[in-house]
């Protein structure tokens, strides 16, 4: 026998609005960051001045800086522009070609829409970061082949959520109805069932970016990624990890909290958007 | 079996021989969805398909709007054969023929407002021009009694009454002489549901429409429809003027059917003319006449023959040899035949 | 019908939160119902039926809360009951039976297994003797073969069937009240009727009660002795079935019955259902009402007593009735 009645999601209004603003506001500290950052740095963040190696942070160095002179604060904020770069256009890469692949797979009916799907479970069978150490081993470290590896693994991640969407969608009567007004399997593809069930994805694409952002600076960090003196949070928190020891934190935290910060800002606001485009949570 | 009703220039709707079967869940073999379904219908009249569950109607219907093909026979929609179209020609052609939902939230695209939703028809099966399409918009939403700003809405700002209204505006957009309707007022409260009817007569009445009114409901379908077949496992079993087949069925599911309608009056004196059992699930279709398994005056020959529809009355037709051959039936006792 | 009060509501109002504010889904509701009786509760989508019964049952969860009123079975307040009265109450004393009875049934278990535990919850006797009793109670709702039925599962059911099997679990602790929401909505019509004659038969054989919770009317007609019919969350009207349908008094339930029985043109100002979340001041039905009165709107309502057990909240009417005396009433 059913229990009782609730009519709200299980999370209440206030606690959803505390983690939206989290979320948002994480996510627009960072990006602000990364644009306006270098106005308030006159330092070329891949200069060395020896003289200045491994200073604590000041009013002149506000994060410090490294081994070999460079200011953290100018680093930091080169390093946030670029790894954001690599983490949105992977994952927007992923998602223009994922979404029509898992569309039509999803909407037709016909074998080969099985076979895609056990292309798809073949690249997702495989340990996420050995296969990036590998291709980026094959074809070499370089921001645009950090960028194909991570498009490539999540590919199969989108296909799976819009086909799944469109599954569910395909046989709704509003479909039904709009094939009875003349509407060719194209068409409705395009104008009803993908813009009905994009909004899964867009959620899921800005954890994605969480997670591109950890698997980018995961790579550099072991030297199969983005290569020194490049700033990225991943071979910053590299060059540091060896002065932890020493006593200068100032190398490693910095970039570390960036790249964490930044993750949690992409989670949240994820999270944040599905509950907004899902209709179904929708309060009367 | 098109009865005394001959075909001609008014003849809007002919269904012959129609039969749809589909792949079954486990194993081979199909299952018998809609079986040899013959039936007619001319300009602005209108016919109610009444059935229970596995009855085939709502399969039917889906045929009769080419939302799915039929396995066999062929449907005419003013003696254009749409049987097998499909692509550019099928969409052409479906301008003339339309469908009205079962759930009138969930048949508009959550994303698209009234307008949006009544106009796409118009855009995707007409030539008019974008300033035409508007104003036909406006005129079919002022038909239904949608005015206002109510256009504006998205389907989940409206009630349910006004969510079918727009449902009904969207499939007369381009002026279809055939509406099939699948039972569009199940979804609503009662009141709602009697404004809804209400309205249906009138555009039938101003527009010269022709409905096919698909309903589990004999109450809406004594309202709307001037004729009623009524289906069971995929055939029909009776088929005549909706006051006759109401107030005096002849085949032994109609009769049952109709004993069980609960009047909304205190002194109803309630019949209840059973048939045994339950209905068999369409994976188990029973041979000869499907009613034979439950039918109370069912013999040996029920079980090997099927039955086809003869007339026993002008326009009224039954499926039944016992009854066409007028036997000496013994019904059971307390089974009642005429209502009043 | 002895008068036994069985299940008495009193002022009952129930609030939820909505994105538009808080709500007041169901105000103001006072019922009775009584041994052996048959009684309905009629209403459009919305009106609040269900929710009544739920109340009833103890079963308004947060964020819905009950702000006022009392409810009362067999002198028992529900309402401020301890969870181990409740349980001694609910499925065993009171029981409940719900449109969608396939998903009301636990899929996991056959439809004998869980009669059985429903018996074992209130009764100290071993698997044997309550599986003896489920198949009795299959019986008695005439699944055929009860025995072999026993261990079917819910997805393996037909509606009708589904239906049956839940009677039986609702009925095999003998329940003083059944509360039966729309038990028949979405089942074909000649298992509507057949299901409707098996629960009567059941529980007049029982001696039980029924509360039957429905928005149709045939079903209120045939069946029930007394009915209330309620609207925006409100009761507006209650009397005797006869009473309400043979000469309906308050403008909603005459629309109701009326326009069914195609014995009245429609009322020009439409339909639509009431904003809950916007209510107005005064009456609730004032805005489609066609014998509204500047008094209407300006004070809400209370249920007048008209005649012996006929309940009338509309001031316009009970005046028409008796026009010297007004009598203000529960």
């Amino acid at each position: 026998m059913s229990a009782g009645i609730a009519l709200e999601p299980p999370l209440t209004r206030s606690k959803r609005g505390r983690s939206d603003v989290l979320g948002f506001g994480l996510l627009l500290v960072i990006v602000f960051l990364a644009v306006v950052g270098p106005l308030f740095t006159s330092l070329d963040p891949n200069t060395a001045d020896p003289t200045s190696a491994l200073l604590p942070p000041s009013g002149e160095h506000w994060l410090g800086t490294n081994s070999y002179g460079g200011d953290v604060f100018t680093r930091l904020v080169a390093a946030a522009r670029l790894d954001l770069f690599i983490g949105s256009t992977s994952v927007a890469i992923a998602f223009v070609i994922a979404t029509p692949i898992g569309a039509i797979v999803g909407y037709s009916r016909r074998w080969w829409a099985g076979a895609v799907m056990r292309v798809m479970d073949f690249i997702q069978a495989f340990p996420v970061f050995i296969v990036a150490m590998a291709l980026v081993a094959v074809r070499g470290p370089s921001t645009f082949n950090v960028i194909f590896v991570i498009a490539l693994l999540n590919v199969p991640i989108f296909v799976r959520l819009v086909r799944s969407e469109v599954l569910a969608l395909r046989e709704r009567p509003f479909i039904e109805a709009a094939r009875s007004v003349g509407n060719s399997d194209v068409g409705l593809v395009l104008h009803h069932v993908l813009p009905n069930s994009l909004g899964s994805s867009i959620a899921q694409a800005s954890i994605n970016i969480g997670w591109a952002l950890l698997l980018t600076a995961g790579l550099s960090f072991v030297g199969a990624g983005i290569r020194p003196p490049t700033a990225e949070w991943g071979t910053m928190i590299a060059e540091g990890a060896p002065n932890m020891i020493t006593g200068q934190w100032w190398i490693s935290l910095f970039p570390g909290l960036a790249l964490g910060l930044a993750v949690l800002g992409f989670a949240l606001a994820g999270d944040s958007l599905r509950a907004m485009l899902d209709v179904r949570s929708r309060t009367v | 079996m098109m009865g005394n009703i001959a075909t001609g220039p008014e003849t809007v709707v002919q269904a012959v021989g129609v039969r749809k079967e589909f792949p079954r869940h486990r194993g081979s073999g199909t299952i018998v969805a809609v079986n040899d379904v013959t039936l007619i219908a001319q300009r602005g009249e209108s016919l109610g398909i009444v059935g229970e569950s596995g009855s085939g109607k709502t399969t039917l219907a889906r045929c009769l709007v080419r939302l799915i093909e039929p396995t066999s026979g062929r449907i005419l929609i003013h003696g254009d054969d749409v049987t097998t179209a499909s692509g550019s020609p099928l969409r052409r052609l479906r301008r003339k023929f339309q469908m009205v939902f079962q759930d009138p939230y969930d048949s508009l695209d959550p994303r698209w407002n009234v307008e949006r939703s009544v106009e796409e028809p118009l855009r995707l099966l007409t030539e008019m021009r974008p300033a035409e399409r508007r104003k036909r918009v406006q005129d079919l939403l002022g038909l239904v009694r949608l005015g206002g700003n109510l256009g504006k809405r998205y389907p989940h700002q409206l009630s349910g009454g006004q969510q079918q209204r727009a449902g009904i505006a969207r499939a007369l957009a381009t002026n279809p002489s055939l509406i099939v309707l699948d039972e569009p007022t199940s979804a609503l409260d009662a009141l709602v549901r009697i404004e809804i009817l209400e309205l249906l007569n009138e555009l039938r009445r101003e527009l010269q429409l022709t409905y096919i009114y698909i309903s589990h409901d004999i109450g809406s379908v004594l309202k709307v429809c001037d004729r009623i077949a009524v289906m069971y496992l995929g055939r029909i079993v009776e088929l005549g003027s909706a006051h006759e087949v109401v107030s005096n069925p002849m085949h032994p599911y109609t009769m049952a059917l109709m004993s069980s309608i609960l009047e909304s009056r205190v002194d109803a004196r309630p019949i209840r003319n059973r048939l045994e059992g339950e209905i068999p699930s369409a994976e188990r279709i029973p041979s000869g006449c499907v009613l034979h398994t439950r039918c109370p005056v069912a013999i040996a020959d029920c079980s090997t023959t099927e039955q086809q529809l003869i007339e026993v009355g002008p326009g009224h037709q039954v499926a039944c040899s016992r009854v066409t051959r007028d036997d000496a039936i013994v019904w059971p006792s307390g089974w009642v035949r005429n209502r009043r | 019908m002895s008068s036994e009060v069985l299940l008495s509501i009193e002022d009952l109002e129930i609030r939820f939160p909505t994105s538009q504010g808080e709500v007041a889904v169901v105000t103001d509701v006072s019922l009775e119902i009584r041994a052996g009786e048959f009684f309905g509760l009629i209403g459009e989508t919305g009106a609040g039926k269900s929710m009544t019964a739920w109340a009833a049952m103890g079963l308004v969860q947060p964020p819905g809360r009950i702000t006022k009123g009392q409810v009362r079975f067999a002198g028992r307040d529900l309402l401020t009951a301890d969870r181990e009265s409740l349980r001694r109450i609910r499925g065993n004393e009171l029981a409940v039976i719900v449109q969608n009875a396939r998903a009301a049934l636990n899929p996991m278990l056959p439809i004998g297994t869980q009669i059985a535990y429903a018996y074992r919850a209130h009764h100290s006797v071993g698997k044997d003797e309550s599986m003896q009793r489920a198949v009795d109670a299959l019986r008695s709702v005439r699944i055929p073969d009860p025995e072999t039925r026993a261990g079917t599962y819910p997805h393996e059911l037909s509606g009708g069937m589904a239906q049956r099997a839940l009677i039986a679990l609702a009925m095999v602790n003998r329940p003083r009240l059944l509360i039966a929401d729309e038990p028949t909505t979405g089942l074909d019509v000649t298992i509507q009727a057949e299901i409707l004659d098996l629960m009567a038969e059941l529980v007049a054989a029982q001696g039980s009660s029924i509360w039957i919770i429905t928005h149709d009317l045939g079903v209120i007609a045939n069946h029930t002795e007394r009915a209330a019919v309620m609207f925006a969350g409100q009761i507006v009207e209650s009397g005797t079935t006869r009473d309400l349908f043979t000469e309906p008094r308050h403008p909603y339930t005459r629309e109701l019955i009326e326009s069914v029985t195609r014995e009245r043109p429609r009322n020009e100002r439409g339909a639509e259902p009431p904003d809950l979340a916007n209510r107005p001041l005064g009456c609730q039905f004032a805005y489609r009402c066609d014998l509204v009165e500047e008094g209407c709107r300006q004070a809400m309502p209370a249920l007048d007593v008209i005649a012996p057990a006929h309940l009338l909240r509309c001031p316009v009417v009970s005046r028409e009735i008796s026009p010297d005396e007004a009598v203000t009433g529960t």
